[in-house]
């Protein structure tokens, strides 16, 4: 349903160009819940905003590869048509809760005017009193405490998690093929973000929808996705079933995210970390990488390794095979 | 908990709270009563030289307040923080000899001045000490070096160091004036995760060969579990659960405690974890009684009417009436 | 970023680097015609003043009144037959001087006033600001008149008519950067560093709030060289025979509109100057908050 094909996108800024992506491949079909795993500086918010076709550009400047919504390339659409794709098509939820609403409009007709949108979408005439009867029936779906009482409420008026709940609403009101979800859960306690990621899971079986679900977090990545693929430099570099990546990680910096998440106490010795930060400069012919590695060699930074099936999934390491791309 | 030592750090029955909204004349005069967020209430522990302890708990419980009160950031409305058997007093009224206490904030983008060099900031805590110039400088750089930053930074203003590396010169400075304890409110939460290990060893070795006390304050059971000598657990307010980190993670008496920590997501766990229903209620004029009351599976009649005590036991303590005996062997005592 | 960063940032833009050039040129003017006349004066020296113009700003020569522009008077000459683009010259440093203390006693004051406020609060505030009420309520030009009324028709009086008030807008703009910065971390690390108030507001408040300000001062400098013209247009700036933008257009009235250069030309050139500052004012606050 989602095809990324060989997605390269930069950035103009400061006098300089950023690489944000660099030949980003991936797909999602229906019911399908793919996770994009990745720190600061990874991309991974560069991908999201793009297939969402929310990218400013200028600054961001697409040079390669393509986006297939249900066949059709949205990276090339206008805008005209793209706003067709939003909402019934693709609808996005943010990391921040608060920015995401409108906070001068109550919460039921917020998500009254995305039923609105879907209407006009089919044809069907728009009726008031079943879209807040649906209203309602989607605001108890995702859980939420008094969802009558909640509906009549402003932004203002209910905590972070319940906005993120209103949203997922929203998602569900809209019936979209795609949910694009950047961080959604990062802003929010772990309690919260417990129930959100079983809302989440819910409506993902309900509906049959396919959910691009960013985060940084590899846990809550292995806990909700189906597939997931690692971003570093804003290259894939590790793809595939969660299960193979989580258990059995093949990539030196899939294995060093986890080494980095502590799960031993201080007593039994330093956590193994990454040494070095990240820094975009020089990376264009190298493994982006290497220069933080354990394992680099010289072939790593004989050129960008390509990707490599291993054990089915996807690594993109000289130690798994000496593929280099052209 | 280090009853064995002499503490170093004493926190007793320390309370806060804060006022909200402002009373206008009217208000008086209609005579509205002044509405209160409690942030904390009746805090009670203690922390040794070179030992860590990790307050644990989530937005909203109280924890960054109680970080900022021990260091005298703000005042207590009651209750006693003391060092070393003299009591610490605020930092807004007594600006006199500090640097025995120190923080480090949560977040690196405002915890530097922008448009000062790396160098002044981390010498800011000597400018009121004896220490002079070219000893100054001396500190200054050895401070530096310990945190793992390259000598090159001092000269850079600190606008231009990334997120670590502004973390890292936040710890040179807290570490400058040889403090005794140093409270870290959630030093890694703003920074990658690979950059997060980097740091947390460094200050695990900063504690090794400086013995200093941490107070940590935390939202996340893994850090928790590998910087912590004991835990303390908050919820709105009130330390819940305290106790050695092995018995709190791992056997957890406190409803909070079990809740929160079953719906951390574990790598390698494909389910979703549990969630506790609900949300927490508003700080402002809390209900009578157990503040996790609302939430917990375990609520009893008397957990709405007046707030538990604190039972020991299994070497925990943990204020939840379901310890209580007295509680327990009333017949019918369940709801 | 440093100094030349922010001007190689500034220069990369079209409105910007016009901004820049034509306050760079009208104040790197003003500084040397402004000294030679200074030297010049001191040293029983006027001649000094026009060593570098094309010839004396004072000197009648009624055999060329009222000319329109040429070559050799790139802005006609007035009635009294002066190059008026000379006197423009002339005149340029007295605009350049009342600009820049204006700007810059209004921020001094301002700070003082409006930096304790924000960061003390209370009764400080409260004191501070009901103050800086009374003095936001002073209409400038009828406080001009009255002071040059009393005192006289001289520069230094209509500088400080203009400074008192100048300064209310910068005590509330200071004021509301304390507001802003107080909350911000490193001012809690310099509590527990154990540094006095006054220090904190010197060390850390006022960098952060010059920075934020510096865009807005920078327009001001043309909004003040506007005021300014406007009160020597009304007759309240240093008599005649000095030059002064503001004097030369509101004389050059009387010829208009068959004379028409005699006014529209130092009009034309106020208006430039109160533009470039404006655009250099923009481009700088592009650079320093968004663009960094």
């Amino acid at each position: 349903m989602l095809r990324v094909e060989g997605l390269t996108v930069d950035y103009r800024a400061g006098g300089g160009t950023v690489h944000a992506l660099r030949d980003v491949s991936l797909s999602i079909n229906e019911g399908e819940i793919v996770g994009i795993v990745g720190e600061s500086g990874s991309g991974k918010s560069t991908l999201a905003l793009a297939v969402s076709r929310l990218l400013r550009s200028p600054p961001a400047i697409q040079r390669e590869g393509s986006i297939a919504f249900r066949g059709s390339d949205i990276s090339q659409m206008k805008p005209s048509q793209i706003d067709r794709v939003r909402g019934t098509g693709i609808f996005m939820v943010f990391q921040d809760p608060f920015l995401s609403l409108n906070p001068l409009m109550k919460v039921k007709d917020q998500i009254a005017e995305v039923i609105a949108v879907r209407m006009k979408r089919s044809s069907t005439p728009f009726d008031r009193s079943s879209a807040e009867g649906e209203v309602v029936a989607h605001l108890k779906t995702v859980r939420i405490g008094d969802a009558e009482d909640i509906a009549e409420r402003y932004p203002h008026q209910i905590s972070g998690g319940q906005i993120q709940r209103v949203m997922l609403a929203m998602a569900l009101a809209a019936r979209p093929q795609l949910l694009v979800a950047d961080e959604p859960t990062t802003a929010l306690d772990v309690t919260t973000q417990a129930q959100i990621l079983a809302v989440f899971k819910e409506i993902v079986e309900k509906t049959k929808m396919g959910v691009l679900y960013v985060t940084h977090d590899l846990a809550v990545a292995g806990v909700i996705c189906d597939r997931m693929a690692v971003l570093y430099g804003g290259m894939v570099q590790e793809a595939g079933p969660t299960d193979k990546i989580l258990f059995d990680p093949k990539h030196p910096y899939t294995e060093g995210l986890m080494n980095s998440i502590p799960s031993k106490t201080k007593n039994e010795g330093p956590l193994t970390a990454i040494k070095g930060s990240f820094n975009p400069e020089g990376l264009e012919k190298i493994c982006s990488f290497a220069p933080r590695c354990p394992m680099a060699r010289e072939e790593c930074r004989r050129g960008v390794p390509a990707q490599t099936p291993v054990d089915g999934r996807t690594v993109r390491c000289i130690n798994y095979g000496e593929n280099y791309e052209s | 908990m280090s009853r064995r030592r002499q503490a170093l750090l004493e926190v007793q029955e320390v309370t806060k709270r804060f006022s909200i909204g402002r009373r206008s004349l009217w208000d008086r005069v209609a005579r509205k009563r002044q509405r209160y967020v409690r942030a904390v209430g009746g805090a009670n522990f203690a922390v040794g030289a070179g030992e860590t302890l990790v307050v644990l708990g989530e937005s909203g419980s109280g924890k960054t307040t109680l970080g900022r009160l021990i260091v005298g950031l703000e005042k207590a409305d009651s209750g006693r923080i003391v060092l070393s058997g003299a009591e610490v007093l605020p930092v807004r009224e007594h600006r006199t000899q500090r640097g025995r206490l120190q923080m480090v904030f949560q977040d690196p983008g405002s915890s530097l001045d922008p448009f000062m060099k790396v160098m002044d900031v981390v010498g800011e805590p000597l400018t009121r000490s004896d220490v002079s110039g070219g000893a100054r400088i001396e500190k200054v750089v050895q401070a530096i070096d310990s945190v793992g930053l390259d000598r090159s930074v001092l000269d850079r203003r600190a606008s231009e160091l990334s997120g670590g590396q502004k973390q890292r010169v936040s710890v040179a400075r807290a570490i400058v004036s040889s403090p005794e304890v140093i409270v870290l409110d959630e030093p890694t939460s703003s920074i990658d995760v690979s950059i997060q290990a980097q740091v947390l060893n460094m200050l695990v070795g900063l504690q090794q060969r400086n013995h200093y006390a941490y107070v940590l304050i935390t939202h996340d059971p893994n850090v928790a579990s590998f910087m912590a000598d004991n835990i303390a657990v908050m919820y709105l307010g009130k330390i819940v659960e305290q106790g050695t980190a092995a018995k709190v993670l791992h056997q957890p008496k406190h409803p909070y405690t079990q809740a929160l920590l079953s719906s951390t997501p574990r790598l390698h766990e494909r389910s979703i974890p549990e969630a506790i229903k609900g949300e927490p209620p508003s700080l402002i004029n809390l209900p009578p009684g157990c503040p996790y009351a609302p939430r917990c599976p375990y609520a009893m009649k008397v957990c709405g009417e007046r707030e538990p005590g604190t039972y020991e036991i299994e070497g925990l303590s943990v204020s939840c009436y379901l310890y209580d005996e007295d509680v327990m062997n009333e017949p019918g005592a369940a709801v | 970023m440093g100094v030349f960063g922010v001007i190689r940032q500034l220069a990369s833009r079209p409105a910007p680097l016009l901004g820049l050039l034509i306050v760079t040129a009208f104040y790197g003017w003003s500084l040397v015609e402004g000294l030679l006349q200074l030297v010049g004066s001191l040293t029983h020296n006027t001649p000094l003043g026009w060593v570098l113009l094309q010839s004396n700003p004072f000197t009648p020569s009624t055999s060329n009144s009222l000319l329109p522009p040429s070559f050799s008077h790139l802005m006609g000459t007035d009635d009294l037959g002066r190059d008026i683009w000379t006197r423009v010259l002339y005149a340029a440093p007295t605009d350049a001087l009342v600009s820049a203390v204006v700007v810059g006693g209004g921020i001094l004051v301002g700070s003082l006033i409006g930096i304790p406020a924000g960061y003390i609060g209370g009764a400080v505030e409260e004191v501070n600001m009901r103050f800086t009420d009374l003095f936001l309520a002073f209409p400038a030009l009828i406080l001009a008149v009255a002071i040059e009324a009393t005192f006289g028709r001289q520069l230094v009086f209509a500088i400080l008519a203009l400074i008192i008030v100048w300064w209310p807008s910068y005590a509330r703009l200071f004021r509301a950067e304390a507001l802003r910065i107080k909350n911000l971390r490193f001012i809690d690390a310099a509590l527990l560093s154990g540094l006095p108030d006054r220090s904190i507001m010197a060390k850390h408040m006022i960098p952060s709030s010059l920075n934020t300000m510096v865009s807005y001062a920078t327009i001001d400098l043309g909004n003040s060289i506007l005021v300014y013209s406007i009160l020597c247009f009304l007759g309240l700036g240093i008599p005649a025979p000095a030059p002064e933008w503001g004097s030369m257009t509101s004389l050059g009235l009387y010829y208009f509109p068959q004379w028409w250069w005699y006014s529209l030309m130092p009009g034309f050139v106020i208006t430039v100057v109160v533009i470039g500052a404006a655009l250099l004012g923009d481009g700088l606050r592009d650079v320093l908050s968004g663009g960094a």
